[in-house]
């Protein structure tokens, strides 16, 4: 029986939590830095997506397709991508502390920020473990203020105000 | 990084398999692959996503 992942209807949006991660996998020698490079450029400079990132990023697209199924979606949507990483991949890293304590939790997380300052291609923004000075590639637009969501050392995307509470509500009646 | 994490399938029953973690046991959904006792799998948030190895 083989799994069937569900197709990533909005590659860009899965991209922009997914890459962060990628150093990773190069560093284990499943990803070449070339290829995570271009995807990383195509995602900053909003060129189209061809590659098969759902065979790249396997763990993450799969689960995606659990939740998709949950949600009684035939696809993975920008809904699905959101709730995964920012709801229900926090829940899997705590899970996988609990078989593995040894895996360091906090740097696989996503953390809403705050922007304080934008400096060229950075920006220093607030989140809950501190002040730091992350990557803005995928957000040009951005202004002081704005509140952002991020992983390891990126800012994924511009948040609305509204867009986590609505989906924690949505959540707690799953 | 969502890194599953690789057990040994000891039992199933229904949808639900029990995987051994190099000694830690948990109760784990296989609705997705539906394995065997013996095989090895790939399990992320208490789901197995991939069969690594079939005896």
């Amino acid at each position: 029986m083989e799994f069937k992942a569900l197709p990533i209807k909005d590659k860009e949006l899965f991209l922009r939590y997914a890459i962060p991660c990628g150093e990773v996998l190069v560093g284990r020698g499943e990803l070449r830095h070339e290829v995570l490079q271009k995807m990383n450029d195509s995602v900053a400079h909003g060129q189209e997506i061809d590659m098969p990132v759902e065979n790249i990023f396997k763990v993450a697209s799969r689960m995606c397709t659990i939740l998709a199924k949950q949600m009684g979606k035939s696809e993975i949507d920008e809904e699905v991508i959101r709730r995964y990483f920012m709801l229900e991949h926090e829940k899997a890293i705590k899970w996988r502390k609990q078989i593995r304590p040894d895996i360091k939790v906090q740097e696989c997380m996503v953390y809403p920020g705050r922007v304080l300052k934008i400096d060229f291609d950075k920006a220093i923004v607030r989140t809950p473990l501190g002040e730091a000075m992350l990557r803005n590639e995928f957000t040009p637009d951005l202004r002081k203020g704005d509140r952002v969501s991020t992983h390891y050392d990126y800012i994924s995307e511009k948040i609305e105000p509204g867009h986590v509470n609505k989906m924690l509500k949505k959540s707690s009646k799953m | 990084m969502c890194l599953a994490l690789v057990g040994k399938v000891l039992e199933v029953r229904g949808k639900v398999a029990t995987v051994d973690f190099s000694g830690i046991k948990r109760k784990v959904n296989a609705e997705f692959l539906m394995p065997k006792a013996g095989d090895r799998v790939m399990v992320f948030n208490d789901f197995i996503i991939e069969l690594v190895e079939a005896r």
